[in-house]
């Protein structure tokens, strides 16, 4: 069944759509990410246009970051502080990207800076990822073959030079006192890259909450979720203003889809060795990255590339 | 002697022609006088864009009109079918390997180019009409995207025409199909043209040219409307004219679809 996307301009089938976003809604419910990294290349490599597919992919991860956060809420596990300083930088780097979304569109450079990002990106965070979940499942292994208990992840109490900087602000929730610029940084930067390329950023801002700020496990997903929805809610409305290229019929296929297929890779994910669930994310991240090299190296079937800039 | 009036009224058109054509470029195009007419119909005068909108097909019908001392022409008449769309802007790149990356480089702006831009006719145009007519109607898709600033020349400019036209024909936008109208009697034609999903929306221009002996008799014109109907009407209306309206819509609506599933799949 065909459905003709009004903003889009062209037809997509429903069940692909849906497919698509249920298949990623999965993963995200499996890895506890947004999934933005895959749907958004995901609808670029099946046609969408690029500028669509980002902003497109924006109100969904509003959706999927919605049901998720509601349910970290009602436990009482989100920071809310904390998510709102992020937030406010998230929004800021968010119009940032967005501007710079609408300058490389006009300029025609928008496909290959999407495309170039993602691989640098994702290429470097999905290695990193990768090795760090391939050490950890080695050490795993060769502490059960020696017969001790393996050692828990390092999470020491001690500082490092982020908890050195100035303006310090108290978080009750996450029993931290700290600078208020890595937080700031962290959130701004998330902000700006999730809207330029169509990515929640959850995957990034996990870590970096955790190693960086050392903000405890318990609340980190929920404090994220909260300043994904918030961030990409203001780049859901700055799409729309400034591109106009946000699909709300595609969106809403995409959220439905992701919604349910969220609830399958949860139940599934339980079911996986932490460690084996980070290896796999990594080499997914990192496989996005590679397909996205090689996009940018194989030869195109076309020479040239057209821009349709507005009506004569 | 049956034959002489024929030979008289070809040798008229034979002579007249190139006056014809001349007059037609001098006179900006206006039909030329001749004692044909067309009347010309499309088969629906608006292609809806629905929720279910895969693409459309219109039949264009027409009937050569000929006044009473006029008597039938021998070689028999040729018809040309163009439908232009809704013109734009668009700018063409090529890409350049750098450091073992494709990426855009040089580019080449085509203002005023039909966003679709169909031509059928009974026979190839060249038979049809000769090259200067056929350059002062543009018949063809030789004679798209010749406007704007050239940068670096003609010479430098016509692959960026060429790759134009042919990623517009690849979308189907631009078509040229010879020998696809045709004559179901002596006067009366039809042509069917087919409109692909992606077709822009806006006011189309089917202009119909009657030919005979290459030499170029009538025109006629009519308008088809290519419109976006109901939900997506409303819904691309709603997202370019309140844009900041629309966008907190498609929050709100993104928060509703996440807490009906968060409240739907509940696990704790």
């Amino acid at each position: 069944m065909e459905i003709y996307l009004p903003i889009a301009e062209l037809p997509v089938s429903v069940f692909t759509v849906f497919a698509m976003g249920g298949a990623v809604g999965f993963i995200s419910g499996l890895f506890g990410v947004g999934g933005g990294f895959l749907l958004t290349p995901l609808l670029i490599f099946s046609g969408i246009p690029h500028p669509v597919a980002v902003a497109t992919v924006t109100p969904q991860i509003v959706a999927s970051s919605a049901s998720g956060a509601l349910s970290y809420w009602r436990r009482r596990l989100i920071d809310v502080k904390l998510a709102l300083f992020l937030f406010t930088a998230g929004a800021i780097g968010a119009a940032f990207g967005a501007w710079l979304f609408a300058i490389l569109e006009r300029a025609g450079q928008l496909n290959l800076v999407i495309s170039l990002a993602y691989t640098v990106f994702l290429g470097s965070i999905g290695t990193l990822m990768l090795t760090e979940a391939v050490g950890a499942i080695l050490k795993a292994r060769r502490a059960r073959k020696s017969g001790r208990k393996p050692q828990p992840a390092r999470r020491s109490g001690q500082h490092n030079w982020i908890h050195r900087l100035p303006i310090k602000v108290r978080f009750r929730q996450s029993r931290l006192y700290i600078s208020i610029i890595p937080v700031l940084v962290i959130g701004g930067s998330i902000g700006f890259l999730g809207t330029l390329l169509g990515i929640g950023g959850g995957f990034i801002m996990v870590p970096a909450l955790i190693y960086l700020l050392r903000v405890p496990t318990n609340v980190v997903i929920g404090t994220s979720l909260l300043q994904i929805l918030g961030t990409m809610a203001v780049a859901t409305v700055l799409h729309s203003v400034n591109t106009k290229t946000v699909d709300v019929v595609l969106a809403l296929i995409l959220m439905v889809g992701g919604v349910i297929g969220a609830q399958f890779g949860a139940s599934f994910g339980l079911k996986l060795r932490g460690e084996h669930l980070r290896a796999l994310l990594g080499l997914l991240v990192l496989g996005v990255g590679v397909r996205f090299l090689v996009n940018l190296m194989l030869t195109p079937d076309h020479l040239y590339s057209m821009t349709i800039l507005g009506g004569g | 002697m049956a034959v002489a009036p024929a030979q008289l009224a070809r040798m008229i058109g034979a002579a007249c022609a190139p006056v014809l054509a001349l007059a037609a470029g001098a006179l900006g195009l206006a039909a030329p006088a001749s004692a044909e007419s067309i009347v010309a119909s499309l088969s629906a005068p608006r292609v809806e864009i629905t929720s279910n909108f895969a693409g459309a097909e219109i039949s264009v019908f027409g009937v050569v009109q000929r006044d009473a001392q006029t008597i039938a022409r021998r070689g028999g008449y040729q018809v040309a079918i163009t439908i232009a769309g809704p013109t734009e802007d668009v700018v063409l790149r090529r890409k350049d390997r750098v450091a073992g990356i494709w990426v855009s480089g040089e580019a080449q702006s085509f203002p005023d180019v039909p966003s679709f831009y169909s031509i059928q006719s009974t026979a190839p145009i060249d038979d049809i009409a000769s090259p200067l007519v056929a350059r002062e109607l543009k018949l063809g898709l030789l004679y798209v995207g010749h406007g704007g600033q050239p940068r670096g020349g003609i010479a430098a400019r016509e692959p960026y025409r060429n790759a134009l036209v042919d990623l517009k024909r690849e979308q189907g936008l631009y078509v040229e199909e010879a020998g696809s109208v045709q004559f179901l009697t002596d006067t009366f034609f039809r042509a069917t043209a087919s409109f692909p999903a992606a077709v822009p929306d806006g006011l189309y221009t089917v202009t119909v040219h009657l030919f005979a002996d290459q030499a170029h008799l009538a025109d006629e014109s009519l308008d088809l409307v290519v419109a976006k109907s109901g939900f997506e009407q409303r819904m691309y209306v709603f997202a370019q004219d309140d844009s900041l309206l629309y966008g907190l819509f498609v929050v709100a609506v993104a928060l509703l679809t996440g807490w009906l599933g968060g409240v739907l799949f509940r696990r704790d």
